[in-house]
């Protein structure tokens, strides 16, 4: 005969309850806690699978820019076949055998620079002080973004970014804002200004012919001249500084004998538009066409002391007012 | 009364628990920010980072540096996306307005090395923006694990 189901009593029915209540409570922390260890792993994994991505695209990377080194060798370089490179070797065995202990520092200028020289900065007795740079814009590309950021400069507006050139200068939104990236003229409608320091070419080494260079710089001037504050303001343009060859990897184009022809057309331009130049690889060169050993990492982009070098070199190289 | 005493701890230690899971991590963390900076600074090889001026990190971030209680920044050469910020606010409602200021400036950066320099983009993927009590840190580095590290280490 089947036993009769003995109906719980009321304090085994409360003691039911919390058991029930104690393991969902304990069904909720380990939910809790769960997700804070499920959100720590899959964070590792992200860490790893970028990192994997990464890899990836450095190793792309590496393959890449020599293809393309090549092909635009092939192309660009072939309008000045070999002898600008015979003749700069030529000239650094020559300085190399009577290389003086300090390095002839004093020109910087490319050959036939000296046709230019009424356009090129003097050096003046007296440094200005950065109160100069008060209504002063530095417009530029990485280089000058470097120098902005390393220089120790406390005055000026800067308007850079990495990888301005002249033929993105119009077109591609590059200067920050805390609403995005937004075009250089548009962000130069926001400043006043009455002195323009240009640094641009360096990107234009191995995409121009030099002609062009000339002419797209004369027209983004004259039309950053058109947002200056003042009807008739102070136009600097920098050099584009040397390279280190031997420590450059983004293309072959980037090398000094573009760099002497960019100058050379720069040094025209300001010539014939009354501009003034200022050479900073009087100070940035080791006196056969070149950068500075040992100023950069990257052969381009400047570290602080030659940035801080830069700084000086226009506080004492600048048109006194009339 | 068993049962009382039974729902007493339940209740603590649930309280306990669900207020350790609800935290805001390091919300009482006292930072030394030029030390923090500089030892990030220190994860950085690929590039010589300097630290600049006040007014120079405010036209960065575009910060407004009067909710800023103390900041530093340390930016590059222009030759890579690498730099370290680390600010203290001064009021715990601007924190999130702080990071998202260091997100604009990571997507900002993002988008001009993209046609620039492509390998600069996975550094500024791998950007650590992290927050504790009212400090706010970013981060591109190229050993972004030892920048974890340091940052744990630091209460972030």
């Amino acid at each position: 005969m089947e036993q009769k189901k003995r109906k719980p009593t009321r304090r085994e029915r409360r003691n039911g309850l919390i058991i029930n209540a104690l393991t969902l409570i304990v069904l909720v922390l380990l939910v809790f806690e769960g997700k804070s260890l499920i959100s720590l792993f899959s964070r590792q994994s992200i860490q790893e699978q970028i990192h994997a991505e990464e890899e990836e695209v450095f190793a792309s990377a590496n393959l890449l820019p020599e293809e393309t080194e090549s092909e635009t060798e092939t192309t660009e370089m072939e309008s000045e076949p070999d002898t600008a490179s015979e003749q700069n070797e030529k000239s650094t065995e020559d300085q190399t055998e009577d290389r003086p202990e300090v390095p002839d520092r004093s020109n910087g200028l490319p050959d036939g620079g000296d046709a230019y020289m009424t356009s090129v900065v003097p050096e003046q007795a007296a440094a200005i002080d950065e109160s100069y740079f008060e209504d002063a814009v530095f417009i530029g590309d990485s280089r000058m973004e470097g120098f902005r950021n390393l220089s120790g400069i406390t005055k000026g507006s800067f308007v850079t970014a990495v990888g301005m050139e002249l033929e993105n200068f119009y077109t591609d939104a590059q200067i920050a804002t805390a609403r995005g990236n937004v075009l250089v003229m548009d962000a130069l409608k926001n400043l006043n200004y009455s002195k323009i320091y240009m640094m641009l070419g360096t990107n234009e080494l191995g995409a121009y012919n030099m002609d062009d260079v000339r002419e797209n710089y004369r027209k983004v001037l004259a039309d950053i001249k058109t947002c200056s504050s003042s009807a008739d303001p102070v136009v600097y343009v920098y050099s584009v500084v040397y390279v280190e060859e031997s420590l450059v990897t983004t293309g072959d184009y980037v090398n000094n004998a573009n760099v002497d022809a960019v100058n050379l057309e720069i040094l025209r331009m300001c010539q014939e538009e009354g501009y003034h130049y200022i050479n900073l690889n009087e100070v940035l060169s080791d006196g056969s066409h070149s950068l500075i050993q040992g100023a950069s990492q990257d052969g381009v982009h400047l570290e602080p002391e030659y940035c801080q070098e830069w700084l000086n070199y226009t506080k004492t190289h600048y048109i006194p007012a009339v | 009364m068993k049962k009382r005493i039974l729902l007493g701890i339940t209740a603590v230690i649930c309280a306990l628990a669900l207020t350790a899971c609800g935290s805001k991590k390091g919300s009482d963390v006292s930072v030394d920010i030029e030390k923090l900076a500089a030892d990030l600074t220190a994860t950085v090889t690929s590039d010589t980072l300097s630290s600049v001026s006040a007014d120079i990190m405010a036209s960065t971030y575009f910060f407004d540096m009067e909710k800023v209680e103390e900041g530093t920044a340390a930016l590059n050469s222009g030759a890579s996306a690498c730099e370290v910020a680390v600010v203290k606010c001064s009021d715990s409602a601007y924190v999130s307005e702080a990071e998202n200021l260091f997100k604009t400036r990571v997507k900002n950066q993002s988008d001009l090395f993209a046609d620039y320099n492509a390998p600069e983009v996975a550094k500024l993927d791998a950007a650590l923006i992290e927050s504790a009590g009212n400090y706010v840190v970013l981060c591109v580095t190229d050993d972004t694990k030892a920048a974890e590290e340091i940052l744990k280490e630091a209460g972030f």
